[in-house]
């Protein structure tokens, strides 16, 4: 692992940089007031990359006998950043001084320079200067005050970890003072240092602290907690005590120790009261904290629990029903989404009751986010009912409350809602009908009446509901005949306003959402304004905003109901009325389509459309096929797809159990009998993910995919031969560099330069070497990355040669990184790559131009070859035709979105098309469009 | 656990970052970076989880206060932690941006260090960490302060050395003067103080004014010594004092002047002689020592140029402490004498010699001798010498060569007997009346001071007194001073009154006085 860094600050660009000569000067000369302004620009030159090297002895001379405090305290700074070895691993010999240096300040008489120092020790990682301070060090366990000693337990613990054997006692040591320490900050370090370095002795501890931990600090319950954690894998450990420990902790007074007893309580027993009590003590923290992200987290924390333990904390949903009194709409989602998880049968009637009345409050209370909340509620009760029917017929009264939505989403969500109740649970039928036909005239968009219009059609079975149902129609319609009544009303209001000119039409381009252009025009004139101002019956009024496809479905939907008239009614007269009220209307709309009161005419398809229902109404004697078709066929298809969804769902949850369920040669887990190397690796994960969090997980390569990765920098008669092993870390490249005298003279001042291309960034300056004949050296350079874009790495190599005037330089060849180490596949649901689609400014379309002539085969290539994902689901893409189109998704480690669709059409054996990438940035749609031109075409058997 | 505490920009780049865990620093880097990309502005919480950290911020202005924290960490904490940070932020920022945050970089990184240890939270109040950060130490203060007394201390008893020794210089030209005289003009001071006995030693003050007997000069001592009373230095006091020093040292020069021409060889002698009563009080000792302190100081400072060794070859000292305790109806309950003789030599040719000392000698006194001087010769003929006579005295230590002590009850040798008589007196207070007399009327004393404690609250009158008083009300006493007893004036009295009705509360009485003469009369005889 390279050098740990504690502090990072940004260097000003714009001032100027002083030269290590000024610095000097400035030490020598100045005052403490100097000094100060001095050391902090050295420092922070060193912590941007300038080793400042010369500098060091003019430090130790001149700033270390200060006594100001505020250079103490940058001395430390710079002792924490400065390099305290040469080259070669030794210790620079000027480090003696900065030793004694050390020891003076360890026993200073201001306890804040001891304890600083001391807080320094934990990061000093040279057991040769560490030595001489161990007694020091130790004077300073018995300081008058705690700052000191608190820092010098930390430091005790940081020394003994690196290097036990400078303080072989240290666990008696720490244990002892734990003992007759009486500050609890103290008394808190040194419980963390005892569970860190010998958890057998804390534990010894807390055995003979029972009975006190509920009179400790905050800080010290969370150390204990983390003992009882740690040591809970212990075969010997006291494990009822420690439950009932955590148990008590529970009621603590501090809301971080409930958290932490609660996650701990669950890993040391997986008891149903212990789950039980945690998921309480989480709720509870949940209503009593008022910050946002705790509640997310802690409802996380929850999600993670049910998932674990399943039903047992089933009983509690409607606790966590409660945190939807919560205003932030993140929170009340999550809280769903878990509350739903958790509904059974047993549950399903309290929670879908207080859903409701969630949702009525809705109505009348002021929240932030007022319809995305109640669309959240519409939905949740949706998915209840779904999941359990019988509470269906509760909640559709409620629902169909909300048809009348002007917030499209939730209204659409309910009338899909309604439509599958209807399939489901026939004897609700009339009724909803019924009640679907009294809220026909609030209703307020083309979607709902769509949806609304279907039902109506296939649903009303009775002579009265196809009566009521037309009624109801020619409510919503106005008056007939369509064009007529327009034209009237239209003259009227001429005659009214005379003044009123010509409509002026303005046209703009739109993007229909299957990628077409169509234009939009729309009335701007002041007449306009007023008609919309008069109330007109709401399909009418669609239906003069050109919604003919709602037209269409009314079309449809009449035909049904005149055809089903025809069955049951014997009354031939009022059969042929309706029928030919049902074909004015159709008429209507379609001279209404045509004529200047809408603002775009009527499409051929609708018109089309129509025209068959007129011909079917029309046809004598009836067209049997058509009539088949009306009346069962568009049914029985939406009972097809109720029926495949059930069926996906089942198939979903069985392959839920499947994952749940342990093959027949696994090995079966007893909890009484687990080994204690499983609890150990449940433990693990608990430490794995600190090292995770710094990035010190060292990842094992293979060594031959590393050679895979070497490149040769230099060609082999350059009297340097050079080579690089390319190493890409998450956020950095490592280039490991191997360079060769090949020369039989010594190479002096040998420097390796680098410059950059694109968004990288050299981190260190290069220092020169001296190679002697033949000889070999390896370099390190460290090249940060903080954007996905393609990276070039130039570089050469200077040296002296024997002469003094010959400087030779070897050109190096480029390095180039590979942006795919940096993308990774990503999923995001459809609607957010619509809207990103829209939104990103990038674009980089590249032709399809291909040897691959399988289009299934083609996709799969790019998605390996860009590490994309590919959003379009299985089922769209299955089957053989000739066109094929889906969209593909990734994101950077960076967090930067790339978007691809991809459009293909077989002609003949080749493949033609093209793939368009999208993204925020010039960079990443750049670099995968050459990724995917270099690589389409070569295709690997 | 914290792993980074930082202030970022909007793009992600840091202006200050302070890690609590070893992390390498492209990895931090890149963490912030992206941590701009992962955050959004609708949302109402604010924090962010990777796969791998979570990051807890809150805006500062165009600012980010980013903490990084490992996944299991615990939230609430955290939160608390953040906020800490950001108020201690804008305590030390004035107004939050790149420049001020880049101006106090390295102030706020201190701060974050106490914020959080090793990735632990430290429970510690905005208050708390301005204490830290000022660095006032209360320690630091009183070890500069002992310093500071260890230097005056070593500078003290150099200067005190030098002026011993050109003191002695001087005497000797004195003596020489004075044509062989068995002691005459000698000046009582403090040079054993050097020798060993500090608490003896302390009363070297009065014994180097003793030749002066100026009264004022006794009220501006004492004066000192009350301000002095707890502990430092005043300025004003130590002023006064140090002026009269001056006027000494002149006289004493004028002195040196007067006798310079006259060649000298022989055995220098000094004497010093002290008595105590009821030296036990520990309160005045203490008083004395740092008044002690505070004259030597100046003395320090006056006479810097004084030669730092003695011009003598030769140089005896001789002195004597008297002390003896006394019921206050005149019985002795004892009294010591305790003297030595001290024998420094600095130049090589002479450490070979004999002491002759006067036969006058009261030979009732228990002498002991070092052990390496020939006992008998002394007993016999009164004679110092070494028992090897071939080995020379050591040179340029000085060597306690002669001790003496004696002991008795016998009431007829004390020097000089007090009579307090308090009796009281109507509403509520007592008079005391006191008065002195020396008993043995061939010797001198100098600056006599005799102490009576008072009880009570009130302030003592005083009424009709022979030579001056000065009363110390915090320590409550009345000192009473007369500057020389001797044949010619041998007693005195002084009353005074006060509140109070214990008689018993007016003891001990305490006397000190210095004395050129010797009780032992013990003495080197000059041959010349």
């Amino acid at each position: 692992m390279t050098e740990p860094c504690y502090t990072l600050i940004q260097q000003d660009d714009d001032k100027e940089q002083s030269t290590i000569q000024d610095l000097k000067k400035a030490l020598e000369h100045g005052r403490d007031e100097q000094k100060i302004e001095t050391m902090k620009k050295i420092i922070t030159l060193m912590i941007n990359g300038d080793p400042c090297s010369q500098l060091l002895m003019h430090v130790i001379r001149f700033v270390t006998p200060s006594r100001d405090k505020r250079l103490k305290k940058l001395l430390l700074n710079y002792w924490e950043v400065c390099p305290k070895t040469n080259p070669d691993g030794k210790l620079k010999q000027e480090m003696i001084l900065v030793c004694n240096y050390y020891k003076n300040d360890l026993q200073h008489p201001n306890e804040f320079i001891r304890g600083s120092t001391l807080r320094f020790l934990c990061k000093l990682r040279e057991p040769e200067l560490l030595e001489p301070l161990i007694p020091s060090v130790r004077d300073c366990l018995n300081h008058k005050y705690a700052y000191v000693r608190k820092n010098a337990i930390f430091a005790i613990y940081s020394i003994y970890k690196n290097f036990p054997y400078l303080i072989p006692d240290a666990t008696e040591l720490i244990s002892n003072i734990l003992v007759v320490e009486t500050d609890m900050s103290c008394k808190r370090n040194a419980l963390v240092t005892l569970a860190n370095i010998s958890l057998p002795l804390a534990a010894e501890y807390l055995n003979s602290v029972w009975s006190q931990i509920d009179s400790f600090d905050e800080a010290m319950q969370l150390a204990v907690i983390e003992i009882i954690m740690k040591d809970c894998r212990n075969p010997t450990a006291n494990k009822s005590k420690y439950i009932q420990c955590i148990f008590s902790l529970l009621q603590s007074n501090y809301a971080s120790v409930k958290y932490d007893a609660a996650t701990t309580l669950v890993t040391l027993s997986s008891h149903e009261t212990a789950v039980k009590a945690s998921a309480s003590c989480y709720i509870s923290l949940i209503m009593k904290v008022p910050d946002n992200n705790v509640k997310l987290i802690v409802l996380n924390k929850l999600n993670e629990l049910r998932e674990k333990h399943g039903r047992i904390i089933d009983g509690m949903t409607m606790d966590i029903l409660c945190v939807l009194s919560s205003p932030d709409i993140e929170v009340r989602r999550k809280c769903i989404d878990i509350a739903l998880e958790m509904v059974s049968s047993r549950n399903v009637d309290e929670v879908v009751s207080f859903l409701k009345k969630e949702l009525v409050k809705t109505h009348d209370q002021e929240y932030e986010r007022n319809t995305e909340y109640r669309q959240l509620l519409i939905h949740a009760i949706h998915t209840c009912a779904i999941k359990f029917h019988e509470v269906a017929a509760n909640v559709v009264y409620v629902l169909m409350e909300f048809l009348g939505d002007a917030h499209n989403a939730s209204a659409v969500d309910v009338i899909n809602f309604v439509k599958e109740v209807l399939e489901k649970i026939p004897e609700l039928r009339s009724k909803i009908v019924t009640k679907l036909m009294e809220s026909f005239m609030e209703m307020k968009t083309g979607r709902v009446f769509r949806g609304a219009l279907w039902i109506i059609g296939e649903y009303c079975l009775t002579v009265e509901d196809i009566e009521a149902a037309m009624n109801e129609i020619r409510n919503t319609l106005g008056d007939l005949p369509l064009l007529a009544s327009e034209q009237r009303s239209y003259e009227n209001e001429n005659e009214d306003e005379k003044k009123d000119g010509e409509e002026k039409k303005s046209a703009q381009p739109r993007v229909l959402a299957d990628g077409t252009y169509a234009t939009e025009s729309a009335f701007s004139s002041s007449t306009n304004a007023k008609k919309e101002n008069k109330q007109k019956p709401p399909i009418r009024a669609l239906l003069l905003k050109s919604d003919f496809y709602l037209g269409t479905v009314l079309a449809a939907t009449l035909t049904k109901l005149i055809l089903r008239y025809e069955e049951l009614c014997q009354d031939a007269e009022k059969v042929n009325t309706l029928k030919s009220e049902a074909m004015l209307i159709m008429t209507g709309i379609i001279n209404l389509g045509r004529s200047k009161f809408v603002n775009s005419t009527i499409d051929e398809d609708s018109v089309e459309r129509i025209m068959t229902c007129l011909r079917t109404l029309s046809s004598v004697p009836e067209d049997k096929l058509l009539k088949e078709a009306f009346l069962n066929d568009s049914r029985n298809a939406y009972s097809q797809l109720v029926r495949t969804q059930d069926k996906k769902a089942a198939q979903e949850k069985e392959l839920n159990k499947k994952n749940h369920a342990i093959q027949v040669d696994d090995v079966i887990n007893f909890s009484l009998l687990k080994s204690k190397k499983n609890v150990q690796s449940e433990n693990d994960e608990i430490e794995a993910d600190l090292t995770r969090a710094t990035g010190s997980s060292s990842k094992t390569a293979k060594v031959t995919s590393q050679l895979s990765r070497v490149m040769q920098l230099t060609g082999f008669s350059d009297p340097v031969y050079a080579e690089a092993y390319v190493n890409v870390h998450q956020y950095n490249i490592l280039l490991d560099i191997l360079i060769v005298n090949q020369t039989s003279e010594t190479l002096q001042n040998l420097t390796l330069e680098f410059s950059t291309l694109g968004d990288l960034k050299l981190l260190e300056t290069p220092v020169p070497h001296t190679l002697r004949p033949h000889g070999f050296h390896t370099v390190k350079a460290n090249i940060k990355v903080s954007s996905t874009e393609t990276g070039v790495i130039f570089g050469n190599i200077v040296y002296d040669g024997p002469g003094a005037l010959d400087t030779s330089c070897v050109i190096l060849n480029d390095i180039h990184i590979d942006i795919m180490d940096y993308i990774k596949p990503a999923y995001c649901t459809e609607t957010k790559f619509r809207s990103m689609w829209t939104e990103f400014e990038w674009e980089n379309k590249v032709n399809v131009n291909t040897n691959i002539t399988d289009l299934r085969q083609y996709i799969n290539h790019i998605m390996k070859t860009t590490n994309m994902a590919c959003l379009t689901p299985e089922h769209a893409l299955s089957g053989e035709c000739g066109f094929l189109g889906a969209n593909m998704y990734a994101r950077s480690i960076f967090g930067e979105d790339a978007l691809a669709n991809i459009c293909l059409e077989k002609q003949g054996d080749s493949i033609a098309g093209h793939i368009r990438i999208r993204s925020k940035t010039q960079g990443i749609a750049l670099s995968l469009g050459d990724k995917i031109t270099l690589n389409q075409k070569i295709l690997k058997n | 656990v914290v792993i980074s505490a930082s202030v970022c920009t909007k793009t992600g780049k840091a202006i200050l970052s302070r890690q609590f865990m070893d992390i390498s620093r492209s990895r931090i880097e890149g963490l912030l970076a992206s941590f701009p990309k992962l955050i959004d502005n609708n949302e109402q919480h604010t924090f962010v989880e990777t796969d791998s950290v979570r990051y807890v911020y809150q805006p500062l202005e165009e600012l980010f206060m980013v903490l990084i924290t490992n996944k299991n960490s615990n939230i609430l904490q955290d939160i608390e932690t953040l906020n800490l940070f950001v108020r201690a932020i804008s305590d030390y920022c004035h107004t939050i941006n790149t420049h001020e945050i880049e101006e106090m970089a390295f102030e706020l990184s201190s701060v974050f260090d106490e914020i959080v240890n090793l990735g632990y939270r430290e429970y510690v109040s905005l208050q708390q960490l301005r204490t830290i950060y000022e660095m006032e130490s209360h320690e630091e203060k009183l070890a500069a302060e002992i310093e500071k007394n260890k230097e005056k201390e070593a500078k003290e008893l150099l200067n005190r050395k030098a002026k011993s020794l050109e003191l002695q210089r001087k005497e000797m030209q004195k003596k020489m003067a004075a044509g062989g005289m068995g002691y005459g003009n000698s000046m009582g001071y403090g040079s054993n103080s050097g020798y060993g006995n500090s608490g003896y030693g302390s009363n070297s003050g009065y014994g180097s004014n003793s030749g002066f007997g100026n009264s004022g000069y006794g009220n501006n001592y004492n004066n000192n010594n009350y301000g002095n009373n707890n502990y430092g230095n005043n300025g004003g006091f130590g002023n006064n004092s140090n002026y009269n020093q001056n006027d000494y040292n002149s006289d004493n020069r004028f002195n040196n002047n007067q006798q310079q021409n006259q060649p000298f060889r022989g055995k220098g002698m000094q004497l010093g002689h002290k008595n105590n009563n009821n030296v036990n009080d520990l309160v005045s000792q203490m008083q004395e020592e740092v008044n002690n302190q505070v004259m030597a100081d100046q003395m320090a400072a006056n006479s810097p140029n004084e030669p730092p060794t003695p011009t003598e070859p030769v140089h005896a000292i001789i002195s004597e402490k008297i002390s003896l305790a006394a019921t206050h109806d005149g019985g002795l309950e004892n009294l010591e004498i305790k003297g030595d003789m001290i024998l420094r030599i600095t130049d090589p040719n002479s450490t070979r010699l004999r002491i002759q000392l006067d036969n006058s000698f009261n030979r009732n006194f228990q002498f002991k001798t070092h052990p390496q001087v020939d006992k008998k010769l002394f007993n016999s003929g009164s004679v110092i010498a070494l028992k090897d006579p071939s080995k020379p005295f050591p040179v340029g230590t000085p060597l306690g060569i002669l001790k003496w002590r004696f002991a008795t009850r016998d009431e007829s040798f004390i020097p000089l007997s007090i009579n307090c008589w308090p009796s009281l007196a109507a509403n509520g207070t007592c008079d005391v009346n006191i008065e002195y007399e020396l008993e043995v009327p061939n010797i001198t004393l100098n600056n006599v001071s005799i102490i009576i404690p008072y009880p009570g609250m009130g302030n003592p009158t005083v009424g009709e007194v022979d030579g001056s008083y000065n009363i110390n009300h915090q320590n409550r006493y009345v000192e009473w001073q007369i500057p020389i007893i001797d044949a010619d004036n041998r007693s005195g009295s002084m009353e005074f009154n006060v509140q109070g009705n214990d008689t018993n509360s007016f003891f001990p009485v305490r006397v000190n006085f210095t004395s050129s003469q010797s009780f032992s009369n013990i003495n080197v005889s000059i041959n010349l």
